[in-house]
């Protein structure tokens, strides 16, 4: 039976995450240690509840209702919810195609698993940090080739405004050029959706 | 308008074009609650399963179920108005994103800061804490959880922060408990479960709840069961205890009530004094 920790279950977020109304279920595993990581509890593989699909299911099929009417569904989130592959399909299979099903995601995970989970996706969110790999690496810790790898192989295989990339200004990590740098590279790839915005350390 | 309230507010218009589009009759009442909410409540809860019912009907009836897509329309306009809610930070140059609100609570909860999910032994673990938990041993009781509300924003890496913030302003913590005692609780469930109840049931049973604020008891479920039918009654009659509330204590000697999640151990066949 597959069965995956999951920390945090937060309904009723509109348009925040993905179209309509969502829920969104954060995974516990993350292959990167962002300094400003908002959800460090997700780096502690024991923390959180353990769940499998159809407790799940079950537990979020309340807002089913609000789903259907506005094309909205489930997003997960994390940590890095890639990592639970079999999960994520497996619930697939119990919510139906109606759900939107959302993935927030840094894309640091193997390429095959990309080539694998796009069918079982509506769409993404990707939290792309810095396309400027000094600046990537020094804010989670780990270089980025792979991750353009995966960005570039899902803007042609989904559709682009299914892509959501968004580009965060790091305070000391990058600056107002540098973003302006990312954000011009993602478009020349192709990416139509930016969000930039900034991080604010309290 | 708090985003809670906003939040209500366009769910209920979502509830509300289901009904329109599908001839059903739905009543929605003002709500009159002044506090922030979190979006939904068990009256709006209520009207979603009311909903989902009555489209099984139609559907029985082999009339068509309106449903998907119905207000995708209605969900951008609004989340345009949510926007532009003074909670929201904006910039001329481009969107901040403070983080706030960014906190899933666990098991379920909608989460908004200034909440913060605790589990006990998150706070218990640090020592200079400890003393500040009045939470008695209980004999079945276990507290699995709690919800604070801070007076600024919070995220899970404030943790830190968080314990800095208790230990300066706290006096102590109070267990929720039922008002007259454990022994009370188990006569009430006893004597209530009456002439119904399966005499020749045998084995522990765990209920999970959530000690709210205002003392009424939700999000109650048998999480191990002696059969179906005792489980049936011992939640129903759950819903109708109320309790004292968990309490936070600051040094000012305001007591602040919080949402616990306990679960209560109960033995059956019960033998009650």
């Amino acid at each position: 039976m597959t069965k995956a920790k999951i920390f945090g279950v937060s309904r009723h977020r509109l348009t925040v995450d993905g179209e309509g109304v969502t829920t969104l279920v954060a995974f516990n595993g993350c292959p990167l240690r962002c300094k400003y990581c908002l959800n460090k509890t997700s780096w502690d593989m024991d923390k959180g509840r353990d769940y499998t699909p159809e407790m799940l299911f079950e537990e979020v099929k309340i807002d089913q209702l609000y789903f259907l009417a506005t094309h909205g569904g489930v997003t997960f989130g994390g940590g890095e919810p890639l990592l639970h592959k079999e999960f994520i399909k497996e619930f697939r299979a119990l919510c139906g195609p109606q759900w939107q099903i959302v993935v927030e995601t840094s894309l640091h995970v193997p390429f095959e698993t990309i080539q694998e989970m796009n069918p079982f996706l509506d769409g993404y969110i990707v939290d792309i940090k810095d396309m400027n790999p000094e600046i990537y690496l020094a804010y989670t810790g780990k270089e980025n080739p792979l991750v353009l790898k995966n960005l570039e192989w899902i803007l042609q295989h989904k559709a682009p405004e299914r892509i959501k990339v968004r580009v965060p200004h790091i305070p000391e990590f990058n600056t107002d050029e540098d973003v302006a740098k990312s954000v011009e590279r993602l478009k020349a790839m192709g990416v139509v959706d930016i969000d930039e915005f900034q991080y604010i350390i309290r | 308008m708090k985003r809670g309230k906003q939040t209500c507010k366009i769910l209920k218009e979502i509830r509300k074009q289901i009904a329109e589009e599908n001839d059903i009759k739905l009543v929605i009442e003002e709500c009159t609650y002044q506090g922030d909410c979190l979006g939904t409540c068990p009256k709006c809860e209520a009207e979603v399963r009311y909903l989902e019912r009555e489209l099984e009907k139609r559907q029985r009836l082999g009339k068509a179920a309106v449903v998907a897509g119905l207000s995708v329309g209605l969900l951008g306009a609004s989340q345009m108005a949510l926007a532009q809610q003074p909670d929201t930070i904006t910039s001329p140059n481009y969107p901040e994103r403070s983080l706030r609100g960014e906190v899933p609570i666990m098991m379920g909860k909608v989460a908004f800061s200034p909440f913060y999910h605790f589990e006990p032994m998150e706070l218990l673990a640090k020592p200079e804490l400890v003393d500040l938990f009045s939470f008695p041993d209980l004999k079945d009781l276990s507290i699995v959880g709690f919800d604070l509300e801070f007076p600024f924003d919070v995220t899970s890496s404030d943790i830190t922060s968080l314990t800095d913030y208790i230990k300066e302003n706290t006096k102590g913590f109070y267990a929720p408990n039922y008002p007259y005692g454990e022994s009370s609780m188990l006569e009430f469930i006893s004597q209530n479960l009456g002439k119904n109840a399966d005499g020749n049931a045998y084995g522990d049973m765990e209920v999970a709840f959530t000690v709210e604020p205002n003392g009424k008891l939700s999000h109650i479920d048998i999480i191990k069961g002696v059969n179906e039918q005792l489980d049936a009654q011992v939640a129903a009659l759950f819903k109708f205890m109320e309790w004292k509330p968990a309490l936070w204590e600051l040094n000012s000697g305001e007591k602040i009530p919080f949402a616990c999640q306990c679960v209560q151990k109960l033995h059956f066949p019960m033998i009650t004094h």
